[in-house]
């Protein structure tokens, strides 16, 4: 048997406290944290169930223990912050067993599910729940359902390592760069030379007439000829990292945004489209800005630092310590500000990313604003967030402005002891005032790069907080990812769903222990009460979640072995909020297949009832809608978008409340062009109003989570159950309008 | 509805605060039209096998039912609503101090243990990675190690001096009083206020 070694830890404890227990007996077990009683009390407790016991061990003391036999079921009970677990007997009393902080949740979620499992089947799945791969081998944590990725142990390298990873493809762009740096850096050496001999041997000589004026043209040409060379290398060196930098964020654009089309529905939705946005666009421009304009000039100013300083040094070491002098005081200042810089920024990235996000939500809900007359209260609201990314701003700027004159007097100051010591020098006819200027043009090549460094935090800060949040993204762990080996498949349309039990949240089951055949060309309808579960299973078919226990398969394929894409590709999906993009209304129908024809097109219109309604409008299908395209109403979005679906003809069909904002008269239509098409399909439909499903071959009642009834409408009816409620509730109502 | 009116941490308010369950619960609870206002005088809760039981009216039989906080964030004392098992609202409690004695302090001592939220005396470090911090902490349930996904977002605040802080297991913290913690750890969290 293959455990983990946390699950081996636990069997060593169990061995310890029954030595006499054979590993076969063990059906569940699990540790906990915290007292059953008192609130906040600590305890070390150990649950373990054997085939013939439930034994409870708190601090090595059995504190109950209760025969199998007089157990029925285990039950798992999520509270916040903690997780309990109870044991229903036969009379059906409820006992608690345990309480834990929800760091045990999901393990103890997974050994109750354990426990549960013998009584279901008779028998013992431990490698079925505590599987070696489960857990995360440096916390020893248990992953989160359908998830590889502790949260707790993420891989966090440092930001300058992971960005190095997206540029690597350019690394020879890269370098190249860096090599003109190094050239351009040595040619502004060879000017102050020229400078000095300039000054030198020919303003200062003390011979003037025995100049040659070739000599001196030379010179002049010299510097003449440097200064083109170096302006020219620059030219090339900025055009590549131009080309270099923008290769790399548009790379990590591209990173970016196809990881968030790839991250499922839960995770997105975690997020405001504010938000998503901001780090598409606005972080990695950022990250652009940082790679094209700071990390060259940081390149330039250390190499010239490094070059001009050893120069420096040969020509004479007294001059350049005085020089260096303020060095470390701005090494200091670097690592001080840093933190405190950092900290500010990544505050001011967090403000301004909420007044995005409340700004978004104003827009996105601005009927919903000017129908309840709250613009002002809007208009104050965004105000209020506007203004707390004012005061981190104007804060990080202020400190900027009293830091700045101050670093930057303290890293000129060897410039006075250079005067000082240079006048000395001259005065006392040890130097030349030719050396004197050229000294001066180092000392000044050598401050540029130290003022540059002190003002560095403060773009390396705003860069890697960009960095950060941009890889924050790419770091999501995905949680529906295609099978190494998935399949594409042609779908004829039989759906099977066996023994499937999901949860949005390990500790509420949402579906339990489905069991559902659909044959092709069925119209299943799916009938309930809100919030049994009946989006969730088209959701399931669909795969946006992926299923707890149990498999979906199509066409006895399981759907996790088929590509998302090949599989998406051939299901048809009215919502019951429909979404239209900025485009025609062509364009909108055509979204479903991109070499769609005019006279597909239109025939899918006309199967969902949608031709009629716009060819009376001016354009036709050329009338542009979506966000701005107001013109339309709720039923015209919807019957577009069920033309949408229909478009590429899916064997698989599934309308969730699609038809739900139509007249009836409409409905019906629809309905009958549907059942026109719909002899090679499957399709699979939720709606309250009954009505909708009275094509449905077969009838699917859920009720907390379960299938309650299957049957066609008239075996419903006469079954008397909760269908037929439902049917006599809604002719009620009907009689009363 | 007279004795309703005794005000308590929340104040007293006119009718029913609508919208059950708190930010990311997922539970349904179902309406219930029979769900009770209750008091001391027409209920009465006791304690079996480590469950909460409620009689109500005070002679019927005692069933087991779980207590919700409407509002955990801003009255954890008020507005709470005692639930079925399947998460059905049997009645309504819409403040503790409607009951006294023994049976306030079950009530306390039930919620308390369904929320359990160590309060944090004192941060020892917090790590901030890629939009992951990790915390270092000291509670009053002993020292805590804790991981925070989108940090900003798993700190709400309560309140102007309250924090909550949801980890990535579902663990819950809380800090009192940001006021009231010492410099050393006021300066480590004062990014994320």
């Amino acid at each position: 048997m293959k455990l983990s070694n946390k699950t081996k830890e636990l069997f060593k404890r169990a061995h310890k406290l029954q030595p006499e227990l054979k590993h076969e007996e063990v059906v569940s077990l699990w540790e906990y944290n915290l007292d059953r009683d008192h609130p906040r009390g600590l305890t070390d407790g150990f649950v373990l169930i054997s085939d013939h016991a439930l034994t409870v061990y708190e601090n090595d003391a059995i504190a109950l223990c209760e025969p199998m036999e007089n157990i029925k079921e285990f039950r798992f009970q999520a509270g916040v912050g903690c997780v309990f677990a109870e044991y229903i007997n036969k009379n059906g009393d409820s006992f608690l067993i345990s309480r834990a902080d929800s760091s045990h949740k999901t393990r103890i979620a997974t050994a109750i599910k354990a426990a549960n499992h013998y009584f279901l089947f008779g028998s013992h799945a431990f490698e079925k729940y505590f599987p070696a791969a489960n857990v995360c081998p440096k916390c020893g944590r248990a992953y989160r359902q359908g998830s590889e990725t502790c949260l707790n142990c993420i891989d966090t390298k440092r930001a300058a390592k992971r960005l190095w990873g997206v540029a690597k493809p350019y690394k020879w762009l890269i370098f190249a760069s860096m090599t003109l740096f190094v050239f351009i850096s040595l040619l502004g050496l060879i000017t102050p030379i020229l400078t000095q001999k300039l000054t030198d041997e020919f303003i200062l000589s003390e011979t003037p007439d025995k100049i040659s004026p070739l000599m001196y043209l030379v010179v002049i040409g010299n510097i003449l000829l440097v200064q083109l060379a170096s302006r020219g290398l620059s030219s090339v060196r900025n055009w590549t990292l131009v080309i270099a930098g923008n290769k790399v964020v548009h790379r990590l654009r591209g990173i970016v945004f196809d990881k968030i089309q790839r991250l499922s529905i839960a995770r997105i939705s975690k997020r405001t489209a504010g938000e998503l946005m901001n780090r598409v666009s606005q972080d990695t421009s950022r990250i652009r800005m940082f790679i094209v304009n700071q990390i060259p000039h940081l390149l330039e100013q250390v190499l010239l630092f490094l070059v001009v300083g050893i120069a420096f040094f040969v020509y004479d070491w007294r001059l350049a310590l005085l020089v260096v002098l303020p060095t470390p005081l701005i090494a200091l200042a670097f690592a001080l500000f840093r933190g405190i810089m950092g900290k500010l920024f990544r505050r001011n990235w967090e403000r301004s990313a909420q007044s995005n996000a409340v700004l978004h939500d104003i827009f996105s809900g601005i009927r919903v604003v000017k129908s309840y007359g709250t613009e002002k209260r809007e208009s104050k609201r965004f105000e209020d967030y506007a203004l707390a990314e004012k005061n981190t701003q104007l804060k990080i700027e202020t400190k900027w402005a009293y830091i700045n004159p101050l670093l930057q007097f303290l890293i000129s100051f060897g410039e006075f002891f250079i005067l000082f010591y240079a006048g000395n020098a001259i005065l006392g006819g040890e130097m030349t005032l030719g050396e004197m200027s050229k000294f001066s043009s180092y000392a000044g090549m050598l401050y540029t790069p130290l003022q540059f460094l002190a003002g560095f935090p403060r773009h390396l800060m705003m860069a890697k907080t960009s960095i950060t949040k941009v890889f924050e993204i790419i770091d999501e762990p995905e949680d529906i990812k295609d099978a190494e080996d998935a399949k594409d498949i042609q779908i004829k349309g039989a759906v099977s769903l066996k023994n499937v039990t999901f949860g949005y949240d390990e500790s509420v089951d949402v579906l339990r222990n489905i069991n559902l055949e659909i044959k092709p060309g069925e119209f299943i309808g799916l009938v309930g009460k809100s919030g049994t579960g009946k989006s969730t299973l088209i959701n399931l078919v669909m795969r946006m979640y992926d299923v707890d226990e149990g498999s979906v398969s199509i066409d006895g394929v399981d759907i996790r072995d088929i590509s998302q894409e090949s599989l998406r590709s051939q299901i048809g999906v009215v919502l019951q909020e429909t979404f239209l993009f900025n485009g025609s209304i062509y364009q909108n129908i055509a979204y479903a297949k991109k070499d769609a024809t005019r006279e597909e097109v239109i025939a899918a219109a006309k199967a969902a009832g949608a031709h009629n309604f716009i060819i009376r409008l001016t354009d036709g299908y050329d009338t542009w809608v979506g966000e701005k395209g107001n013109t339309l109403s709720g039923g015209e979005k919807q019957r577009i978008a069920i033309a949408r679906a229909l478009l590429h003809n899916p064997k698989l069909l599934i309308l969730d409340e699609a038809t739900a904002s139509l007249d009836t008269e409409t409905e019906k239509q629809i309905q009958e062009s549907l059942a026109k098409l719909s002899h090679e399909r499957t399709t699979i439909a939720i709606a309250h109003r009954l009505s909708t499903l009275r094509n449905a071959t077969r009838l699917v009642v859920l009720d907390k989570g379960r299938i309650a009834e299957i049957g066609t409408h008239d075996e419903l009816i006469e079954k008397q159950g909760i269908y037929y409620n439902l049917v006599m509730a809604q002719r009620e109502m009907s009689k009363m309008a | 509805m007279s004795p309703m009116m005794m005000g308590g941490p929340g104040g007293p308010r006119g009718g029913r605060p609508g919208g059950p369950g708190g930010p990311g619960s997922r539970k349904t609870v179902r309406e219930n039209p029979n769900s009770v206002q209750i008091t001391k005088d027409n209920a009465t809760f006791l304690m079996k096998n480590g469950f909460l039981f409620m009689a109500c009216p005070k002679d019927a039989e005692p069933r087991r039912v779980l207590l919700h906080r409407d509002f955990p964030f801003d009255h954890p004392w008020s507005y709470i609503s005692v639930l079925s098992t399947d998460n059905t609202e049997l009645a309504f409690l819409q403040n503790i101090d409607l009951f006294e004695g023994e049976e306030k302090e079950i009530i306390v001592r039930e919620l308390e243990r369904k929320y359990y939220t160590p309060a944090i005396k004192k941060i020892l470090s917090v790590k901030d990675r890629f939009g992951f911090s990790y915390w270092d902490v000291e509670t009053d349930s002993g020292k805590v190690t804790f991981t925070l996904q989108d940090t900003f977002k798993s700190i709400s605040r309560a309140g102007d001096h309250k924090l909550f802080f949801s980890d990535v297991d579902g663990n819950r913290f809380v800090i009192e009083n940001i006021e009231a913690l010492d410099r050393k750890s006021h300066k480590k969290i004062e990014l994320y206020l």
